[in-house]
C-alpha cells in the first residue's frame, strides 16, 4: 500500500471495493447480496473488536487523558498539559537554545534528529540503490547494508555505545588517527555530541530501509526509458536527474512518512544507551513521554506528549497525502 | 545500452564493497568484542596483538547472572511466534471478509485502519497499559502477545487485502458453485494461494515482534518472564561497560532475526516493500 495514496481504497490490483449503499455491477454467476452475513462477522469481528478496543479507543483516551489534571485523571484542565509542557525544561527549554549550548530539551532534539537523520539515510540509501541495481551479480552486498534494519533498537543502543567510546570505539579512534583529538573522547559522555552519536548509530540502522524501497522503484522503471533518454543524448546525470528521480516521487514521499514516525518515536535505543543523558542532551520526545507516563505516572502529561508526538507525526503525512493528491 | 569503460564498472565494484564493510564493520566489532577478554578489546577490538578467542562471555549472560538470557531468548522466542501468527490469522481473515464480502462503511473502515497504521506506539500506551491491568493481564506474556497483535493488525489487513484482490475470483467463484462455505473457501483457496504473502507477513511481524521493547518494559516485571530485549539494558545497569556480557547478549538478541532473515530473505524484502509501497 502507499500511504502517499491517500485514505482511500483505491490502492493495489483487484477492484477498488465500493463505497457502501451502492450495489456493484452484477457480475455473470455471481450477484453479490447487499447483505451482512453471519459469515462475515465471523471473518471481521475478531481483528475488529481487538483493534476498536486495544487501539481505537485508546488513541482517542489519550486524547481526552492529554486534557486532564495529572492528579485524579478527572478535573478538566483544558490545555494546562500542553502548557507546561512548554514551561518545563524538557521538552523545550528555550535558555539553552538561545545560548546555543545543549540540553536544548525533547523536541527541538528530535527536530535535529529528523533534520540530520532523514536526508543523511534517504540520499545515503539513494546512493546505495543507484550503486547496487548496476551490480546484480553482487546483490548479495545489499544485504550488508539492509541488515541494520533487523536490529532491534535495544542493541542499537549498545553499539552506539561500543562505537562511540574513547577506549573501545572506532570513530573516535577514527578521529584520533586523523589528528582529531577534539572528537577523541566518550561522545555519549559529552552533551555537545551524545545526541549526534545516536542520531548516527540511527542512519547506519535505517538506511537499508530506503535503500530496499529505491531498489523496488528503480527496478520498476521500464528500460525503455532509460533508452529513450540515451538515444535523446542524455548523460548518467541528466538521466537521474529527468528520468529517474521524477519516478522516484511517491517512494520520496513514503520513505519521508516512515522516516519521520520513526525518528520522532524512537525510544529503545535512547533508553539502552545513554538514558536521555548527559543532563537531558539526548532525550527525546518518545523517552520524555516514558518517563512521564510510566516512571512518574503523570497520565495527563504524558499523554500531552503522546499527543504532541502524533500531532508532529500528522505533518508529513497531510503533506505527502496532499502531494499526491495535486499529482494524480 | 552502451558498452561501458571497465575503469567505471570496477570503481562501482570497489565503492559498493567499501559501502558493504563500513555496513559490517559495527557488526564485527560486537562479534569481536563477545569473542574476546575485556583487556583485549578497551583499547579498539581491532588490534590484534593478542588473541584469545573463548565463549566464556556467552555462558555467562545464558546462564551466570541473576537474569539469565536463556530464558528470556525463549520467552521471546514463542511470544512472538504468537505475536506473529494471531495477527496474521486475524487479519488474513478480515482481509478476505473486506475483499470479498459486502460490509456496511467498507470505504471508511478501511480508512480508519490505514490512518492507525501511521498512529505512534505512544499515543495508545497510557489507555492501553490501563486497560491490561483491569483485566489483570499485567506481568502476563498475554499482555505483550495481545499488544503485538492489535498493533499489527492494521497494516497485515491492509497488505493482505491488497493480495486477496489480486487474485484469481474464478477459482473461488467454481468452488462456490460446487457448493462450498465461505470457511472452507477463506482455508483452501484463498490462503494456499496467497502463501508467499503470508509467510512474508509471518516473518516480518515475527522480527517484529521479537524486536520489540516498549510493550514488554512497560507490562513483564517478573525476571523468569522478561523478553530478551529487555535483558539488554539491564546488562548494561548491571555490568556497566562489561563490554563482553553486552556484545554477547546483543549478539544473541540479534541473532534470531538475523538467521531468519537470511533463510527467508526473498519473502522479508517482500515484505517490507510491500507493506509500504505498490509493490
Amino acid at each position: 500500500m502507499s500511504l502517499g495514496a491517500g485514505p482511500g481504497p483505491s490502492i493495489g490490483p483487484g477492484p477498488a471495493p465500493l463505497p457502501a449503499g451502492r450495489r456493484e455491477p452484477a457480475r455473470a454467476g455471481n450477484p453479490r447480496p447487499r447483505r451482512l452475513k453471519a459469515e462475515t462477522l465471523v471473518f471481521v469481528l475478531p481483528a475488529f473488536l481487538l483493534v476498536s478496543v486495544f487501539l481505537l479507543y485508546p488513541v482517542v483516551k489519550s486524547l481526552l487523558l492529554s486534557l486532564y489534571s495529572n492528579e485524579d485523571g478527572k478535573s478538566f484542565v483544558g490545555l494546562a498539559n500542553f502548557a507546561a509542557l512548554f514551561r518545563g525544561r524538557d521538552i523545550v527549554n528555550l535558555r539553552n537554545i538561545l545560548r546555543l549550548r545543549p540540553p536544548f530539551g525533547a523536541l527541538p532534539n528530535n527536530l535535529i534528529w529528523i533534520a540530520i537523520h532523514l536526508p543523511l539515510s534517504m540520499s545515503l540509501g539513494l546512493a546505495c540503490a543507484l550503486l547496487m541495481i548496476r551490480l546484480p551479480r553482487l546483490a548479495f552486498l545489499r544485504t550488508f547494508v539492509f541488515v541494520g534494519m533487523l536490529v532491534p533498537g535495544v542493541v542499537t543502543g549498545i553499539v552506539t555505545l561500543f562505537l562511540f567510546e574513547k577506549g573501545a570505539g572506532m570513530i573516535p579512534n577514527l578521529f584520533h588517527l586523523i589528528g582529531i583529538e577534539g572528537l577523541y573522547i566518550n561522545w555519549f559522555s559529552h552533551p555537545q555530541t551524545a545526541l549526534l552519536a545516536l542520531i548516527l548509530t540511527s542512519v547506519w540502522t535505517w538506511t537499508g530501509y530506503s535503500m530496499v524501497v529505491f531498489l523496488a522503484a528503480l527496478s520498476g522503471i521500464p528500460q525503455s526509458y532509460l533508452e529513450a533518454g540515451i538515444v535523446d543524448g542524455a548523460n548518467a546525470w541528466q538521466l537521474f536527474r529527468y528520468v529517474k528521480l521524477p519516478l522516484l516521487r511517491s517512494s520520496i514521499g513514503t520513505i519521508v512518512v516512515m522516516s519521520v514516525i520513526q525518528e520522532l518515536t524512537g525510544f529503545d535505543l535512547v533508553y539502552s544507551s545513554t538514558y536521555g543523558g548527559p543532563g537531558g542532551a539526548s532525550n527525546v520526545m518518545g523517552f520524555q513521554m516514558y518517563l512521564e507516563a510510566f516512571k512518574y505516572f503523570k497520565f495527563g502529561t504524558g499523554s500531552a506528549i503522546a499527543t504532541l508526538i502524533t500531532l508532529t507525526a500528522a505533518v508529513p503525512i497531510v503533506l505527502n497525502v496532499r502531494n499526491s493528491a495535486r499529482q494524480a | 545500452m552502451t558498452r561501458e569503460r571497465p575503469a567505471l564498472a570496477a570503481a562501482r565494484v570497489l565503492a559498493a564493497a567499501a559501502i558493504a564493510l563500513a555496513w559490517i564493520l559495527p557488526f564485527v566489532g560486537i562479534v569481536m568484542g563477545s569473542l574476546r577478554p575485556y583487556g583485549e578489546i578497551v583499547n579498539g577490538w581491532w588490534r590484534t596483538e593478542e588473541l584469545h578467542l573463548s565463549l566464556e562471555n556467552y555462558a555467562f549472560v545464558l546462564g551466570g547472572t541473576s537474569i539469565p538470557m536463556l530464558r528470556a531468548l525463549w520467552n521471546s522466542f514463542f511470544s512472538s511466534i504468537l505475536g506473529a501468527a494471531f495477527p496474521a490469522l486475524f487479519g488474513s481473515m478480515a482481509a478476505y471478509a473486506l475483499a470479498r464480502h459486502w460490509i456496511p462503511l467498507k470505504g471508511p473502515t478501511i480508512a480508519v485502519l490505514l490512518s492507525l497504521m501511521a498512529i505512534p506506539g505512544q499515543m495508545i500506551a497510557i489507555p492501553a497499559f490501563k486497560l491490561l491491568n483491569s483485566l489483570g493481564l499485567l506481568d502476563r506474556f498475554a499482555s505483550v502477545i495481545l499488544m503485538n497483535t492489535v498493533t499489527a493488525l492494521p497494516w497485515i489487513i491492509f497488505f493482505m487485502l491488497n493480495v486477496i484482490k489480486g487474485q484469481d475470483l474464478n477459482i473461488e467463484e467454481a468452488a462456490k458453485i460446487d457448493g462450498a462455505s465461505d470457511y472452507w473457501i477463506y482455508a483452501r483457496v484463498v490462503m494456499p494461494q496467497s502463501y508467499p504473502s503470508l509467510l512474508s507477513v509471518g516473518i516480518l511481524q515475527f522480527v517484529w515482534s521479537w524486536d520489540s521493547f516498549f510493550w514488554p518494559l512497560v507490562c513483564l516485571f517478573d525476571v523468569r518472564k522478561l523478553m530478551a530485549t529487555q535483558v539488554v539494558p539491564m546488562l548494561r545497569g548491571q555490568f556497566i561497560q562489561n563490554w563482553g556480557a553486552l556484545c554477547a547478549a546483543s549478539v544473541l538478541v540479534v541473532s534470531v532475526p538475523v538467521i531468519l532473515f537470511v533463510a527467508f530473505q526473498k519473502y522479508y524484502i517482500a515484505g517490507s516493500v510491500g507493506f509500504i509501497s505498490d509493490k
